[in-house]
């Protein structure tokens, strides 16, 4: 019970502590005066945007969250505040490349990257009705002729007025479905659409599929004007899988719901028979016992 | 066998007369066990109090003395099987005299075998759980399960032989304390020896010794799987079953040579366990240590010669390096020059193959060290960035303490049974004597 007490004392000054932790600012840090009269030189166009959030999700993303919130793995400044906000790009740029306690130091990398991401780290709390998205569809196409394993995706914008336009210089990122999460396939080259709002894959060769080799190819767009939006169709492309070892239901590695049935066989089989045995001498001795007592009277 | 033959009557008083003598030796020879335990029992209370810590025990060295001992008792158990049922299904009659003292080293070891695994538990109030919560696919369940399954046996069979043996005390140990006499009563299950009586006791014994054969080899395959199914140097081994086997039945023949030496001479037995049964049982010793010597060239020899990378470190550390002096000092002393020596007749009389067993039992206790250590000390990822106690075991006093406990609470059990109960089979030997005579009489007719 003392244990129990214990434990759960710990627990809870654990918790208290952590929270206190959590709910704590961070100590002010301000960059110097000349850092933060420096000029952004990168223009926030879409170019630079784009650039800026490859590197955020490289870079940036696992602390500081997909949204720039500071929800991602460790505790990271949230960088939607008015109070990040107010800061110049200079101050900003200055801090990325000092870096402090588990925010990096980013002095390796080119500066017009650093520059950019700012850029998109701005736009990431820019109010939403000032660059409203646009909608697009993603349709695939799929080339079924022998051996030619071609996948057209198509993307057209959905207007106001209900009308289907093709988009050019879109750029499609193509996928195979696995078990987590997707695939990236046909990643040699960024895939653009044409002036048909067309781009055409060959999807490869050796990607393993479920027992019957089939796969799911989806392909999508993440593009700064447009909604996300992604289709997927199913092809038998893929190698089969064999029937898996590690996968079946019943296996030597699982709890007692899922024994072999050859060991759950052995091993009861041989406890059955053996204990039977054991349990008929029992009754044996206790038959010679009953004998004598028997006699006895 | 004695040339000569003895009655019924001679047999029983022969048989029954140490356990009328408490004698003064005796009484001490129980205090000390009984300090030895308590000194265990304390240290063991500190263990369970502070924790496994203790012990020398750490990360890589998961598993110490006591699952080393645990092995040398489940090996040492085996000898039960091997005297009263491979020997007796086998007709050799020679063995009757000894068949209890050997299901007595088999009850005491296995239950020591049992008691020291919970020993090894940082919380041995968990015990249930593997009954509760077992994976039926853990060699460890399944090693749970056959040492109480041989533990139960062990039990049947040594007192199945014994009831008609407790009858005859009750009936003549009329001068014997209170308690003792009541004892003889309830274990006599008032066997009349009738007729019936009789037929349902050989049938029930046949039935055992066939039964405990096949649950023998696997307790100690088994025990052997919860190393060899790891991939480990030095365990990974295909013939670990067949090897602990081989090797068990070494042990279990020299703790039934000393054994038979120390009831011989203290209770003056000689005309029933006799020299001949000491050549015999030296004949015993050295048939299984030629095939415990046949399984270890084949484990050693064989990766020694393919030397691959771990399994080649852990065979220099054995054959050259810091366990050299201790591994080849345990395969000469403990199983080469005793092979050697018990080829020669003289070294098959009582007194010598005594001490050979004495060097054979401490040579198996100290191969089981060998085999459950060393292999500890090459993972397949190096040792790096631990303390410095986390490189090497040496057992703590703690674990000594304790280890030397078990052993004390063996053969306390051996000795407080052989004081109410014969060490000799009563009727079993006067059943070989009446045989042996009945045939001598119908060859001079």
């Amino acid at each position: 019970m003392n244990l129990i007490y214990k434990t759960g004392a710990t627990i809870f000054l654990f918790l208290c502590t952590s929270f206190l932790a959590v709910s704590q600012d961070f100590p002010p840090w301000d960059a110097p005066e000349s850092a933060s009269k420096v000029q952004n030189p990168v223009e926030s166009n879409k170019e630079s945007l784009e650039a800026g959030k490859a590197f955020y999700n490289a870079a940036c993303k696992a602390c500081h969250g997909e949204k720039g919130r500071g929800d991602g793995l460790i505790k990271a400044a949230n960088l939607t505040t008015e109070k990040f906000l107010l800061q110049t790009d200079g101050a900003i740029f200055w801090k990325m490349q000092t870096g402090r306690g588990q925010m990096l130091s980013f002095k390796a990398s080119p500066p017009e990257q650093i520059w950019s991401v700012i850029n998109y780290v701005r736009n990431l709390s820019a109010k939403k009705a000032i660059i409203a998205k646009r909608n697009a569809i993603v349709q695939l196409a799929i080339n079924k002729q022998s051996g030619s394993k071609e996948v057209t995706a198509k993307i057209l914008e959905l207007t106001s007025d209900k009308q289907q336009v093709p988009l050019e210089n879109i750029k499609v990122s193509f996928f195979a479905k696995r078990y987590f999460g997707n695939m990236a396939v046909a990643v040699d080259a960024p895939h653009s659409t044409d002036a048909n709002g067309e781009t055409t894959i060959t999807f490869p060769d050796g990607i393993i599929g479920d027992e019957n080799g089939a796969l799911t190819i989806v392909a999508s767009i993440d593009d700064m004007d447009f909604n996300p939006a992604e289709t997927s169709e199913q092809v038998s492309w893929g190698l089969e899988n064999p029937k898996n070892y590690w996968t079946e239901r019943r296996s030597l590695w699982k709890n007692n719901d899922y024994v072999p049935i050859w060991l759950l066989i052995t091993f009861a089989g041989g406890a059955i028979t053996v204990w039977s045995f054991i349990i008929y001498v029992m009754f044996q001795i206790m038959k010679i016992k009953l004998i004598g007592d028997k006699l006895k009277k | 066998m004695t040339t000569e033959t003895k009655k019924f009557e001679q047999i029983r008083e022969d048989l029954i007369r140490p356990l009328h003598k408490n004698t003064f030796g005796n009484q001490v020879w129980i205090r000390v066990l009984i300090i030895m335990i308590l000194l265990a029992a304390f240290a063991y209370g500190h263990q369970l109090m502070t924790g496994l810590g203790l012990t020398a025990m750490r990360d890589y060295s998961s598993w110490g003395l006591y699952i080393a001992s645990f092995v040398f008792w489940v090996a040492v158990s085996l000898i039960g099987s091997l005297i009263s049922a491979v020997l007796k299904l086998l007709d050799q009659k020679w063995s009757t005299p000894l068949t209890r003292i050997s299901e007595l080293i088999a009850l005491a070891a296995i239950a020591m075998a049992g008691a020291t695994i919970v020993i090894d538990m940082g919380r041995p109030d968990r015990v249930l759980n593997i009954v509760l919560n077992g994976r039926l696919s853990s060699p460890i369940v399944w090693d749970f399960f056959v040492v109480n399954t041989y533990l139960v046996i062990s039990l049947i069979l040594l007192y199945l032989p014994l009831i008609p043996d407790i009858a005859i005390l009750r009936d003549r140990m009329t001068d014997a304390p209170k308690w003792q006499r009541k004892l003889y009563e309830v274990l006599a299950l008032n066997w009349q020896g009738t007729k019936e009586q009789w037929a349902l006791l050989k049938k029930s014994m046949k039935i055992m010794i066939i039964l405990i054969l096949p649950v023998a080899f696997s307790i100690h395959t088994v025990t052997s799987w919860l190393f060899a199914v790891n991939s480990r140097a030095g365990w990974h081994s295909t013939i670990f079953g067949p090897y602990f086997v081989a090797g068990a039945f070494v042990a279990g023949s020299a703790a039934v040579l000393i054994a038979m030496y120390v009831f011989r001479t203290r209770q003056k037995l000689q005309d029933y366990i006799t020299d001949d049964h000491f050549n015999k049982m030296g004949k015993l010793l050295f048939l299984t240590a030629m095939v415990y010597l046949y399984f270890n060239i084949n484990e050693y020899l064989v990766p020694g010669y393919a030397w691959s990378r771990l399994e080649g470190a852990h065979l220099h550390e054995l054959f050259f390096g810091q366990e050299a002096p201790s591994f080849w000092m345990t395969q000469i002393f403990g199983l080469v020059l005793p092979i050697i020596l018990l080829l020669f007749r003289p070294m098959r009389k009582p007194l010598p193959v005594f001490v050979i067993a004495i060097f054979v039992l401490i040579g198996a206790w100290a191969k089981r060290v060998l085999i459950v250590i060393p292999t500890q000390f090459h993972p397949q990822f190096p040792i790096q960035n631990v303390p410095e106690s986390f490189h090497h075991y040496v057992p703590t006093y703690t674990e000594l303490t304790i280890t030397l406990g078990t052993f004390a609470i063996a053969i306390l059990i051996i000795t407080l049974l052989v004081r109410v109960f014969p060490v000799v089979p009563i009727w079993e030997v006067a059943e070989e004597h009446e045989n042996h005579e009945a045939t001598a009489t119908k060859n001079i007719k």
